[in-house]
């Protein structure tokens, strides 16, 4: 028994610290959807690799020119920007930076939870981080948590609303949308303390993986293609087209 | 004294289990190999015929265009003018891309281990204008896909395309 002790801790410590194997517009600049690893704001080009947040000046696109690296933590995985803030998504926790000094970005306060995945995005006071749990991320909940960030250096937690499976997730105004295995939720988030679902849209079984509201379309990203959803009214949301791989 | 040897033998899991820092073995060992390329066409963006999607990736939207990530292979350009009728029109070829992110005519994406900057005023035609060489990696572009002792990445042999598992001698990486 005891010689298997040391091999059983350092396979524990090893899963602890290596669990892996793994937007507010600039004019100009693209939307991307939760899960990006990449993203603009202003004449800055965000990165996070699996720990490490880099900044490049863009305002040349010619000669992009590194700024700054900052460790973030280990295993980052997305990133969003909302105003004059960095929204990072990690397996330990959501950590939200202020890049009023855009070419150095400055770390506020950070919301930590259980080994998970978590793509965010955000509002003015609120962030939304949705958690699922799967095979790199074993212990999570799933589910969506809602922080209030009026005070960035400590967001707090005001809501959580269990889900099946949640992944990626967009906001436009006050609707929240959500994927969630073989659904997007949608939820009225105008009180973020109580959110509200409205609505449910699915489509032949499919898997919604990631989603960006685009103006008045909703943009899809599911298992086997891409779905475009008109959402002028969010209390009547129709399907506009469906691409198929 | 139990607890003491349980805490000793967790923290030197946890410096061993992530930092690449050299833990030097002797003699030879079954780990890790980088496989490299020195194929230049895997440093060529360049716009291609719409390609059939395999691995979707990561989505982006600009203009009246959606971009999606073809997994270690490129992007797809879907012209969304007519929203009820999205159509394909453009790929853009680059190796190992799996990140985008877009302002104005500039695409910034991942080509293995490099951020490219690219010309998109013309989907068809798409153009490199800068690169940041060793900008960006996740744990698969430097790391192996797995846990145990590897060989470290040199890019003097070239861009590393994949890993093995074989016979290490003396390897020094660790992770």
């Amino acid at each position: 028994m005891k010689k298997y002790f040391f091999p059983a801790l350092l396979l524990m410590a090893g899963l602890f610290s290596c669990n892996k194997n793994t937007d507010s517009a600039t004019p100009g600049t693209g939307v991307s959807g939760s899960l990006a690893r990449f993203t603009i704001s202003g004449n800055y080009l965000y990165t996070v690799d699996d720990r490490v947040l880099t900044t490049y000046d863009i305002s040349d696109p010619k000669k992009p020119v590194e700024k700054s690296k900052k460790v973030v933590a280990l295993n980052v995985e997305t990133i969003f920007p909302y105003g004059k803030n960095l929204f990072i998504g990690g397996q330990t926790g959501m950590y939200i930076y202020d890049i009023s000094h855009p070419a150095n970005p400055k770390q506020l306060g950070r919301a930590e939870h259980l080994q998970s995945c978590d793509p965010v995005v955000a509002n003015d006071s609120v962030a939304f981080v949705s958690l699922r749990s799967g095979t790199r991320c074993s212990n999570a909940k799933n589910a969506l948590y809602l922080y209030n960030t009026k005070n960035m250096l400590s967001p707090s937690e005001i809501a959580m609303e269990p889900m099946d499976h949640p992944e990626g997730l967009g906001i436009k105004d006050s609707i929240l949308f959500v994927c969630d295995s073989m659904r997007i939720v949608v939820f009225n988030v105008k009180d973020p303390t109580h959110p509200v679902r409205i609505d449910s849209l699915s489509n032949n079984e499919k898997i919604y993986h990631d989603v960006i509201p685009y103006g008045n379309l909703l943009i899809c990203m599911v298992s086997g293609g891409i779905l475009l959803y008109d959402i002028t009214n969010t209390q009547q949301i129709g399907l506009v087209a469906k691409m198929d791989y | 004294m139990k607890l003491k040897y349980a805490l000793l033998c967790l923290f030197l899991g946890l410096i061993i289990s992530c930092d690449p820092s050299p833990q030097p073995v002797n003699g030879d060992v079954v780990g890790w190999a980088p496989v490299y390329s020195q194929d230049p066409d895997l440093q060529q963006i360049v716009s291609d015929t719409p390609h059939i999607t395999l691995q979707a990736g990561k989505i982006y939207a600009n203009g009246h265009y959606i971009y999606q990530n073809e997994v270690d292979k490129g992007i797809h350009v879907i012209d969304i003018s007519h929203p009820a009728e999205p159509e394909e029109i453009a790929f853009i070829k680059s190796a190992g891309s799996t990140e985008l992110a877009i302002r104005g005519n500039y695409l910034y994406t991942n080509n293995l281990n490099d951020i490219v900057v690219v010309d998109i005023s013309n989907p068809l035609q798409v153009k490199e204008i800068a690169r940041l060489k060793n900008a960006f990696s996740t744990k698969s572009g430097l790391y192996p896909p797995g846990h145990g002792y590897f060989e470290c990445v040199d890019p003097s042999k070239g861009t590393v395309t994949g890993w093995e598992q074989k016979l290490l001698h003396h390897p020094s990486c660790y992770r």
